[in-house]
This record gives C-alpha cells, sequence and structure tokens, in this order.
C-alpha cells in the first residue's frame, strides 16, 4: 500500500491558521499601581466616614 | 456634546488615554481604582508626564477643556458599560476643580440624568453623607458618586 504523502504546511497557510493574539485585561489595575495614591487615599478616607443613602 | 470628543484608547481596562489637541498636544490619562469600599472606584485623570506618571493638578490652558470633559464623560459612560455595577467616585484635586466639575454637572445635567444617578457628598460634623446632585442646590460638594442607569 503506498503511503501517503504527508502534506507539509507552508509559512502563509501557518500564518493564516493562527490568529492574532489580542491581549485584553478586563480587570482593574492594582491598587499599588495607581498613579493616584494620593488621590485614592482621600477616596478611601471620605468614603469611610460616608452614610449612603441605601443604608 | 458626543460628537465633540477625542478618540480614545484602552490597553487595559481601567486605564484610558486620549491626547488634547489645542495650542500644544498634550497626552491625557484617565484611570479607574478600586477603593475597596463598596462597589466604589475611584476615577482620577490628568496629563500623562514622559516619565509615565500623571499630574492631575496641571492647568494645561489649552483651550480645549469643553471636549476634553466631553471624552472623559464618554470614557465614563464605556466603562461604565463594561462594569454596570459599579458607582464611580471622583473629586476635584483642588476646590477650584471641583467647584468646574459642579458647573458642569449643573449645565450638562438634563443629558447626564437620563444614563446616570448623580450623587455628591457632603461634609456634616461627624463625617460625610451623600445626597442626591440638585443642580439648584448650593452646597458644598466634596466629590460625586455616578452610578449608570440599567
Amino acid at each position: 500500500m503506498p503511503i501517503a504523502k504527508k502534506h507539509t504546511t507552508t509559512t502563509s497557510e501557518r500564518k493564516k491558521r493562527i490568529p492574532p493574539v489580542v491581549v485584553v485585561t478586563n480587570t482593574f489595575i492594582p491598587a499599588t499601581e495607581n498613579p493616584f495614591p494620593e488621590k485614592l487615599k482621600k477616596a478611601q478616607e471620605i468614603l469611610s466616614k460616608t452614610k449612603f443613602l441605601d443604608r | 456634546m458626543k460628537d465633540n470628543t477625542y478618540p480614545y484608547d484602552h490597553a487595559q481596562a481601567s486605564r484610558y488615554t486620549f491626547t488634547s489637541i489645542g495650542k500644544k498636544r498634550i497626552a491625557k490619562e484617565v484611570v479607574f481604582t478600586h477603593t475597596g469600599i463598596r462597589n466604589i472606584v475611584n476615577m482620577g485623570f490628568g496629563d500623562l508626564l514622559p516619565d509615565g506618571s500623571i499630574d492631575d493638578k496641571a492647568n494645561s490652558n489649552n483651550g480645549d477643556i469643553v471636549r476634553v470633559l466631553a471624552t472623559i464623560v464618554q470614557i465614563l459612560i464605556d466603562f461604565t458599560s463594561k462594569f454596570p455595577n459599579t458607582e464611580i467616585f471622583f473629586s476635584g484635586s483642588t476646590q477650584e476643580r471641583t467647584k468646574l466639575y459642579t458647573r458642569i454637572l449643573r449645565t450638562y445635567y438634563a443629558s447626564f440624568n437620563k444614563e446616570f444617578t448623580i450623587n455628591v457628598l457632603i461634609k456634616e460634623r461627624d463625617g460625610y453623607s451623600e445626597l442626591p446632585f440638585e443642580p439648584k442646590a448650593d452646597l458644598k460638594f466634596l466629590g460625586f458618586l455616578i452610578k449608570r442607569i440599567h
């Protein structure tokens, strides 16, 4: 029985098969990387002493 | 207001950048960070400096404040559409800036009101209180809490 010749993919075929990698990060940046540390601290200070409408 | 905005990029869900084009070209960044309190996210924005830091006190006077703020509102709409259960807290870096935000909210209240509930924080003797934003109220606000209406 003749051995079927294995088809080798060309570079362009491989490129077509591999979808482009798109990195989407759907998370918040960590507080440590926050570029406004003072502002975040001030916000936390105010919010921690706030009486909210639904409480 | 929507038509007069700058295009923006965001490589991270909570970080948006755009360029203000006026007398100069100034890179701006809007960053959302979780406060760890309820589901409240702090929104900060300012001029993006060459070293990657952000100056939120800069008075760039680039002649396009309305377009810059309209872009920030669009970013707010985009962010809250992705995270509809979050409440966004923001305040000015100075009292003057908080007053400016109050004026803008008063001016555009009729359209903001359709998409967001807008509450304000005021100082009280033993802390702060959240109140619904009343455009005609003559109160000193410390910050704003905005939540998307589903």
